[in-house]
């Protein structure tokens, strides 16, 4: 259990998320190709950071019918689901519902997410990644997940793209958590052929490389006055960046 | 009953109310040991428009995890008081920042009036770090969570070599606060 992703959720609010974890395995089952699980929760899982925060989830959703499909599907009884917006709040580029979710009396933020193109994003990589299956075994109890956990190669992606991260890198924002997710991936994986040659791809498919290209390259260059000075950027990665 | 400590923070979009909220809610449930749950209620790109965030701390279990009555909101514009104080319980508290909130709604609660941005930008050079100002401020007025567990839950969430501004930032608005307190 050393190194386990879970580890670095607060102790308190572990069964609970176990336990929906294992609800949503079971919605995934019954609804396939319904939703995915994006954002910082399924870089944790899938071994990515390694700090402690209170952790959300985020569920992004083929459409509004599958969503709407999703909040009425029927779910455990022991499961309480309380909604923080009374109906779907609709952004420019985003459509999102908070909720929170409970098994045991501590709460879980789940966000159903609507963002147009992304599933069809995300659900290509995944038919190769595949779906996330784990066993835990927990304080004498065991879980098992099956989900569609996102790719983090297109969450890398799809932040560095995202008109938030470009306020961030404006505003000189060092506590913008897509910043820090970005650093993470490229610390991880800037020496990785692979890791370029599937971001060239995608980019590509997307037309939008010259956007990814400028704006990782900025936040490379700005990464002292953002608080990541220890993040060395080897000469191989400007090149590798400028042939993308 | 144990406590259940209601909190709003609220302003405009790209105003750092939603981070402001989960640093609380981190302090309280990772670092003070008791339990929180956060809340934000608008699409996670929103910036410009209204913003709010919402953090209940108990030191029980909590049944319901949606704010009913504040003990405590955080106004950073004119228009978020007028339309939350009457949302506050009556010995709760109004935590203003002076020079966007000036006319404040009547009520039975306590008002505080600080130059949260104002702050921020003179005394710290970075108009972003209002929101850990106002932080400081809720720390010493509320009491509900620790500095200590505060300024490590901001430690958890900013990159190495930022911990000065951040952190000065914090304890800014907690001597600010504190020293309002000592006023009362």
């Amino acid at each position: 259990m050393k190194n386990e992703w879970f580890l670095w959720v607060d102790e308190k609010r572990r069964r609970n998320l176990f336990r929906i974890l294992e609800e949503l395995s079971v919605l995934h089952r019954r609804r396939v190709d319904q939703f995915i699980l994006i954002g910082a929760l399924s870089l944790l899982i899938r071994g990515i950071l390694r700090y402690v925060v209170q952790w959300d989830m985020d569920l992004l959703f083929r459409n509004e019918d599958a969503l709407n499909g999703f909040v009425a599907a029927e779910k455990s009884q022991e499961l309480r689901i309380v909604h923080y917006d009374e109906q779907l709040m609709r952004g420019e580029s985003i459509a999102s519902l908070h909720t929170a979710w409970s098994f045991d009396r501590t709460w879980f933020n789940v966000d159903y997410i609507l963002k147009p193109g992304m599933f069809e994003f995300y659900s290509s990589s995944l038919a190769e990644v595949g779906t996330y299956d784990q066993k835990v075994d927990y304080e004498n109890v065991s879980y098992h997940f099956s989900l569609p956990v996102a790719c983090p190669w297109d969450i890398f992606i799809e932040k560095l793209l995202s008109a938030r991260l470009r306020r961030d890198l404006e505003a000189g924002e060092c506590m913008s958590v897509d910043i820090r997710h970005v650093m993470r991936l490229f610390e991880l994986e800037k020496s990785n052929e692979q890791f370029w040659g599937f971001i060239g791809s995608r980019t590509e498919r997307l037309g939008k490389k010259g956007m990814l290209k400028d704006n990782l390259l900025e936040l490379l260059l700005s990464r002292s006055k953002l608080g990541y000075t220890s993040v060395e950027v080897p000469d191989h990665v400007y090149r590798r960046l400028r042939d993308l | 009953m144990g406590l259940r400590y209601e909190v709003r923070l609220s302003g405009a979009g790209g105003q750092g109310l939603i981070l402001a909220g989960k640093v609380i809610a981190e302090a309280a449930a990772i670092y003070d040991n008791k339990t929180a749950t956060q809340s934000q209620s608008y699409g996670p790109e929103a910036r410009g428009g209204a913003s709010r965030s919402e953090v209940i701390i108990s030191d029980d279990v909590i049944d319901y995890p949606k704010a009913e009555r504040l003990d405590f909101l955080l106004a950073l514009t004119q228009e978020a008081c007028d339309k939350y104080c009457k949302d506050l319980k009556d010995d709760g508290i109004l935590l203003v920042d002076s020079q966007f909130a000036t006319d404040i709604p009547e009520g039975k609660f306590r008002v505080y009036r600080v130059p949260i941005t104002e702050t921020a930008k003179k005394e710290l050079g970075k108009a972003l770090v209002a929101n850990l100002v106002a932080l400081g401020v809720f720390t010493a007025l509320s009491s509900v969570v620790s500095p200590r567990a505060v300024e490590a839950a901001i430690l958890s969430r900013v990159p190495k070599g930022t911990e000065d501004l951040n952190l000065n930032a914090f304890r800014k608005g907690l001597e600010l606060g504190s020293s309002l307190k000592r006023d009362d």
